[in-house]
């Protein structure tokens, strides 16, 4: 208890160096900030223009479809703040620096400091972007906000956030073996954040059936969004489908945290 | 620094063995043969020594520091650091180790140094009046204030390696590991540097091990060295015995006014003449360097003597040819 407390601490004192860093360049940072919420935003009406045009997608109105796109937009970018150390991008180069030997030679876990080694400020733009859709969506589909479904809304945001994170540990693991990132990673990080935003409907089976079985993406913003928006099944799932996304992180999370502890001992005992 | 079981053994290898894998990746058709960076190394470090660790490039020097500060782990063989195995129980044993490493930064490139030097008080858990004594301390040897409040981005090199010195200090670590700590550095801030460094062996009886290029830090700070060539120790021992070991010949210079013939001593090794000049070369144990001056004198007329000691370069040269 009293080392989880000295852990936390230490966390957000890291934390605010890298917020004091950046704020060292503020015009920067805001600049940052106003871009990717533009790109967040633009990207976001256009896709529902789109479905504007078409009246519907599958059987998702246009307020349907931007509440679907606002949560992974929000959920990815807080992944994206809050998981930056794990950015393969970022990552493989930091290894190939040497950071990873200051990690380990520092009194603390390495985990903890790959989480406070980096903190990109500027993802906040997407942040509150895909927040604020998300609100104005709910009210304009006049969906009574109860205690349980925020609370639910809260939990399927975190299964996302985990999800995404632990495929960012994955790809930055990998990174120990090939010093090299693997492009391929990107195909389930910033391609499974594409799949998520659109009405699982749309998919060819087969496609539709690794969604389900291999990399359960279905469960995860779809399957909620069915929940909470009150719209009908056309999938005809189970009926505890809504309630699977924090069970399918917890798996992921473990066995990428399994694969990370694994990976960390193939460095010490090879070096890079 | 041979042998095992001294009592105030801080560290102790024995019999360590590092092998790398050859890389054969899945990505890439690159099949690199299994190397023997460190082949059975043993050695034992009293506390409060200054080492100079050596070898060329490639020699399994940095393998060993790395396993040393715990960061890689040997295939085979033991390595206690002050009671502890340094790849295990790793938090607590980094509490006790100071690392610096030339080419790379450990300190937050945007924020003012004295931010970085906060944040490993915290990590560390200096005391703060410890913390306020040590960074008094390296101020006044390293004249920190200087640039305690500038972004760490912005410092000289010289600034900056004092900058890291200070913060591997900053806890008082038992002992020192120092990977090339003067590269790049002019004369000036070498000269500040290595001063620093013998104080804090000195005053703290900090362990220090230094491994560097730059044989002038060896000579001016190290009291016993060790060298290391393919992945074995080569020498270990006090600088004066390296010398010895090599059979370090002088050479006399001997200017005389008259075009010298020949000239004959028993203990000299080699006679060269040129040009009115005789140079001798012999094992100073071997010749009475006075009976020597007499014989010349009786032959020619002396007008000017100079003495060649092997230069610690040519010495360590020779011990690299040797593995060879």
């Amino acid at each position: 208890m009293v080392l989880t407390w000295k852990y936390a601490v230490m966390y957000f004192r890291l934390l605010s160096m890298q917020v004091r860093s950046q704020a060292s360049y503020k015009a920067s940072m805001l600049m940052d900030v106003i871009s990717t919420s533009l790109y967040g935003l633009t990207e976001i009406i256009g896709i529902l223009m789109i479905v504007n045009r078409l009246g519907h997608i599958s059987h998702w109105t246009t307020w349907e479809m931007a509440f679907l796109l606002a949560m992974a937009e929000f959920s990815f970018g807080m992944m994206d703040l809050i998981y930056s150390g794990f950015d393969p991008d970022y990552f493989a180069p930091a290894i190939r620096r040497g950071d990873f030997d200051v990690f380990l030679l520092r009194p603390y876990p390495v985990t903890l400091q790959v989480l406070g080694s980096r903190f990109v400020m500027r993802r906040l733009g997407r942040i509150l972007i895909g927040f604020s859709v998300m609100v104005i969506t709910l009210i304009n589909l006049k969906i009574a906000l109860t205690v349980g479904i925020c609370a639910y809304m809260i939990i399927i945001i975190f299964s996302q956030v985990t999800l995404f994170g632990s495929f960012f540990i994955f790809g930055s693991t990998i990174t120990f073996w090939t010093i090299e990132r693997i492009e391929a990673v990107n195909i389930i990080t910033y391609g499974g954040r594409e799949v998520i935003t659109y009405p699982m409907e749309i998919f060819p089976v087969w496609l539709r059936q690794i969604f389900t079985f291999v990399i359960p993406f279905i469960f995860m913003n779809y399957a909620p969004a069915v929940f909470i928006l009150g719209k009908q099944d056309m999938l005809s799932l189970p009926h505890y489908a809504p309630f699977l996304a924090p069970v399918i992180s917890g798996v992921f999370t473990l066995l990428t945290i399994c694969f990370w502890k694994y990976g960390k001992k193939h460095y010490q005992s090879s070096g890079t | 620094m041979k042998g095992t079981g001294l009592l105030n053994a801080i560290i102790q290898v024995d019999n360590i063995v590092k092998k790398f894998r050859g890389r054969s990746s899945l990505f890439r058709k690159l099949s690199i043969p299994e190397t023997i960076a460190v082949d059975h190394i043993s050695f034992v470090v009293p506390a409060g020594e200054f080492v100079g660790y050596l070898g060329p490039n490639g020699a399994g020097k940095s393998t060993t520091i790395k396993m040393l500060a715990g960061l890689l782990v040997p295939t085979s063989g033991s390595i206690h650091v002050n009671g502890l195995v340094p790849w295990r129980d790793r938090t607590r044993y980094v509490k006790q180790i100071g690392v610096v490493f030339g080419q790379r930064s450990t300190l937050w490139w945007d924020l003012p140094l004295i931010d970085s030097l906060e944040l490993i008080r915290h990590m560390y858990d200096v005391p703060l009046a410890r913390y306020k004594d040590n960074l008094q301390f390296f101020s006044r040897l390293l004249d920190l204030d200087e640039f305690l409040l500038q972004p760490v981005r912005t410092l000289s090199l010289g600034q900056r390696m004092r900058a890291e010195l200070s913060a591997a200090l900053l806890f008082d670590p038992k002992i020192l590991f120092l990977d090339e700590p003067t590269i790049g550095l002019d004369i000036v801030a070498k000269d500040r540097i290595r001063t620093f460094l013998a104080d804090i062996n000195q005053r703290r009886e900090t362990t220090i091990i230094l491994t560097t290029h730059d044989l002038s830090d060896v000579e001016k700070l190290c009291r016993s060295i060790m060298i290391i060539d393919h992945g074995q120790i080569v020498y270990g021992g006090s600088l004066a015995g390296l010398a010895e070991r090599v059979g370090g010949s002088t050479t006399m210079i001997v200017d005389v006014v008259e075009e010298p013939v020949d000239f004959c001593f028993f203990g000299v090794n080699k006679v060269t003449i040129t040009n009115r000049r005789l140079a001798l070369e012999f094992l100073p144990q071997n010749v009475n360097v006075g009976d020597l001056i007499t014989a010349i004198s009786q032959a020619y007329t002396i007008r000017d003597i100079e003495f060649k000691k092997p230069s610690i370069e040519s010495i360590v040269m020779e011990i690299y040819g040797e593995a060879r």
